[in-house]
């Protein structure tokens, strides 16, 4: 039974390459970090982070309200795929005792207004990845950051491409307090690598890693409210107005906090004449 | 000295003018609705005791499909004025409807003042004195219905 063997010979190397301290501890699960609210990124105002099938779900979703819907998504996300070095893993011959190998990666960034978001996907053979994402917003006027930010997840993901092989995404929403006036790069470090649970959780297998990069530019924001004076040229007043999204019940009148949505208007020459 | 056949060219144009002046003035009345479809959009205003900030429903099916929830002890023109400003906002990016539901309800922040709506404190006076009417999915309250110009096309 050369099936039952290899899982044992496979257990047996494990356990002897954690007893000896020789296991890649490098990618041993460490506890998802979600991200830091700080001063350093204050125009976050909150943030959600998903992954695997939701994060899935959720950025179909987005992509379907947007030009170009899921199709060009789709398309996007082929081209943007960055292929491990000995390419997409088609034989893996090295068996259980071999090392993880990542197929490809990408880190995708997008900035729409009340669905800014950034989100890395990770395909490889292996039993767990990992993708360390982080990112920064840069000021469209000066070149300063405005604000910066990190996150990882990790888990198993969905199958995708044969045995063994999945793949892992993870996203995180930025709710802002404006969606104009900078440039927004995010990098994702990829990990996979194999692991058993029972009866301890040992890993194994060189963690494969790469850096994936991506970029999206934002519009200028529209002029501030009527200031200026002089000059002639149109005035505007713009106002942010933000919209709390409950859940209701109307047997009962009871209500249940959903989301936030953002919206902006700006106003040329004159107000709303109702 | 006006011949007869003056003085019926001079009451026909008075009639005339009556009827169009009455027609605009109406068209213009927020609290009256228009006799053919001008653009404005339907808002009902309800009157409630729940002590909470104002509430706008944008609802898909049910009638009426554009509510305004108001505390009856703290409701204000500024508060009648910025939901008003909020729901048309709304309406703005969402013209054809495809966030309304029988299941939400918003609140709302806005982000600096804005003048306030020329006639919210007469529509406040008039929906304190409205009749009591319960409306499905909301329940009892005060209702007034007003109809609203939607906003201009953005600036770019």
């Amino acid at each position: 039974m050369p099936g039952v063997s290899r899982i044992v010979l496979t257990a047996a190397l494990a356990g002897c390459l954690a007893v000896l301290g020789c296991a890649d501890q490098a990618t041993a699960p460490h506890s998802s970090a979600g991200v830091q609210l700080n001063s350093s990124n204050a125009h976050l105002l909150s943030y959600v982070l998903r992954t695997d099938g939701e994060a899935n779900a959720w950025l179909q979703s987005v992509y379907e309200a947007q030009p170009g819907g899921v199709a060009l998504f789709e398309q996007r996300r082929l081209q943007g795929r960055v292929f491990g070095a000995g390419g997409p893993l088609l034989n893996p011959s090295e068996g259980d005792e071999g090392p993880a190998v990542i197929n490809w990666s990408q880190t995708i960034v997008d900035i729409i207004t009340g669905n800014t978001h950034v989100a890395a996907d990770v395909n490889y053979y292996g039993d767990q990845a990992r993708n360390e994402m982080g990112w920064q917003a840069i000021s469209l006027t000066d070149g300063s950051q405005l604000w910066s930010g990190n996150s990882t997840a990790e888990g198993l993901g969905t199958l995708d491409g044969g045995f063994r092989t999945y793949s892992f995404t993870s996203d995180v929403q930025l709710n802002l307090d404006k969606y104009c006036g900078f440039r927004l790069q995010a990098g994702t470090t990829h990990s996979a690598w194999k692991q058993i649970r029972f009866p301890i959780l040992i890993t194994w297998g060189q963690a494969q890693s790469q850096f994936t990069v991506a970029n999206a530019t934002g519009e200028t924001c529209p002029p501030e409210g009527g200031g200026g004076g002089g000059g002639g040229g149109p005035s505007y007043t713009c106002y942010t107005y933000a919209v709390d999204h409950y859940y209701y019940y109307p047997d009962t009148g009871e209500v249940e906090y959903r989301y936030t949505d953002y919206y902006s208007w700006c106003q040329r020459n004159g107000e709303w004449e109702t | 000295m006006k011949t007869p056949r003056q003085l019926c060219a001079s009451a026909c144009t008075l009639l005339m003018l009556t009827l169009v002046v009455g027609e605009v003035s109406a068209q213009r009345d927020p609290f009256t609705s228009p006799r053919s479809p001008d653009g404005r959009v339907p808002v009902t205003l309800v009157l409630v005791s729940n002590g909470l900030s104002p509430a706008i429903m944008r609802r898909a099916g049910a009638e009426p499909r554009n509510v305004i929830v108001l505390d009856a002890g703290s409701a204000s023109a500024r508060q009648l004025s910025d939901a008003l400003f909020g729901l048309m906002i709304m309406e703005a990016h969402d013209p054809n409807g495809s966030k309304r539901s029988d299941n939400e309800l918003s609140r709302f922040r806005l982000s600096k003042s804005r003048p306030v709506v020329s006639w919210s404190s007469e529509a406040l006076i008039r929906l304190q004195a409205a009749t009591t009417t319960r409306i499905r999915g909301v329940g009892a309250g005060r209702v007034l219905e007003v109809w609203v110009k939607p906003l201009p096309a953005p600036a770019p």
